[in-house]
């Protein structure tokens, strides 16, 4: 399994990267479905990754760190707005 | 051989990029594109200002934190990818570029655009897209030709009037920033076909009437609890999004858009549907999951290209008997 393969892509419905390859595998549900067995939410906050992984998927070929910087990336805004927030 | 392209044909062989290049390096001095997409490059070296004949230039999916000076001197460049990278400001004389016409930075850092930026007069294709930006100049205006604008996913409460200027924009993305309202401005673009304001937080619709070429609205995830839209000046509208607010009804107004395939409703609290429902005879997707339905008009009956209906966490929902349907998420 890939190193980045058990990292968090969605705290709402904690799934690592792996397990959401592995549902958008199995679906042939649209993105704005599929997204939701994910999320298991209605919230926005890690489409960005969660969709380049979709498009990935779709396409055949997933590159895991590009995933985990896209992750890493949502990451730090949110920690920015939370640091903003409690300032 | 011109030192600086020695000196950049160095840098690429000291990253072990040599086969980005042309074997003959006496051909660099001529190269119009350059594609260094995915190369974990933390830094670019000045030198790669001695290309001046670059035209494309591909630099997306790095670590780069900044770009160099020397890079405004590209004289030809009109098409700068520089997508998810690590860029915290741009270089001051960004505007030196000329000739650019797309430019992409998507997915960086950045808080906030040089001055010189509003003087890329030629851009048509503009994407800044998941970056930290709150602030947009009044010389935005100034960007006139622009025709696709991605400015999603940033941290703007407010957009100046600049939008009258731009006669040409037909694509517009201002979705998931602070928005509580758009500029007036945006109901004098003539020519938009695409508005994506979805995950704001916007109180009073703009004039949307204004703009009967729209193909696509989203209006998604903005807590609008009301919808005060005459549809009926909308009659090129294809997709309509409306999905995640509070909606308790939609206006009758809704049916008048005749060219509309896609419909998305869902994650709101429609405790009923227009009966006039299936005048969208052009309807092929219907999305109403997620809301307090308990039955759906009978004219629903009549959307015969409709062939995906998703109408699961409803109230007791059952399919409809439509020839056409191919996917229903209940059965």
């Amino acid at each position: 399994m890939h190193e980045y393969a058990s990292k968090i892509i969605c705290e709402c419905g904690q799934k690592t990267i792996q397990d959401a390859v592995d549902i958008f595998k199995s679906t042939t549900l649209p993105y704005k479905k599929a997204k939701k067995l994910v999320t298991e939410c209605n919230q926005t906050c890690c489409r960005r990754p969660l969709m380049a992984l979709f498009n990935m998927v779709e396409f055949g070929e997933i590159d895991y760190e590009e995933i985990a910087f896209l992750i890493d990336q949502k990451n730090n805004r949110r920690d920015e707005a939370e640091g903003e927030n409690d300032g | 051989m011109a030192k600086g392209i020695r000196d950049f044909a160095a840098w690429i062989k000291s990253q072990g990029l040599e086969h980005t290049l042309p074997r003959n390096l006496s051909q660099l001095e001529g190269l119009t594109t350059l594609d260094l997409s995915r190369k974990k490059l933390k830094s670019l070296p000045e030198s790669i200002g001695a290309l001046q004949e670059l035209s494309i230039l591909k630099l997306s999916g790095n670590r780069l934190n900044e770009l160099p000076d020397s890079l405004c001197t590209l004289k030809n460049l009109r098409n700068l990818q520089c997508e998810n990278n690590l860029l915290e400001s741009l270089p001051e004389a960004i505007g030196n570029l000329s000739s650019l016409v797309i430019l992409n930075l998507n997915g960086n850092q950045l808080s906030s655009l040089p001055l010189s930026f509003y003087e890329l007069r030629n851009l048509t294709r503009l994407t800044l897209a998941v970056n930290r930006l709150s602030r947009l100049d009044d010389a935005f205006k100034n960007l006139k030709k622009l025709l696709h604008v991605s400015l999603d996913t940033n941290y703007f409460a407010h957009l100046p009037e600049v939008f009258g200027s731009m006669q040409s924009l037909y694509y517009l993305d201002l979705s998931f920033n602070k928005l509580h309202s758009l500029p007036q401005s945006l109901g004098e673009i003539q020519e938009l076909e695409t508005l994506i304001l979805e995950g704001n937080l916007l109180r009073d619709l703009p004039a949307l009437e204004a703009h009967d070429m729209l193909v696509k609205l989203n209006l998604a995830s903005n807590n609008l609890s009301s919808i005060d839209i005459d549809f009926s000046k909308l009659e090129d509208l294809q997709i309509l999004s409306l999905e995640n607010n509070r909606l308790e009804s939609v206006p009758d107004s809704l049916c008048s858009l005749c060219k509309l395939t896609s419909l998305d409703l869902s994650a709101n609290r429609l405790k009923s549907l227009p009966e006039c429902i299936g005048k969208l005879e052009n309807l092929y997707e219907l999305d109403l999951e997620e809301n307090a339905l308990s039955s759906l008009p009978s004219s629903i009956n009549k959307l015969k290209h409709l062939k995906n209906l998703y109408i699961a966490d409803n109230r007791g929902l059952k399919r409809p008997k439509l020839a056409s349907l191919e996917y229903c998420d209940v059965e």
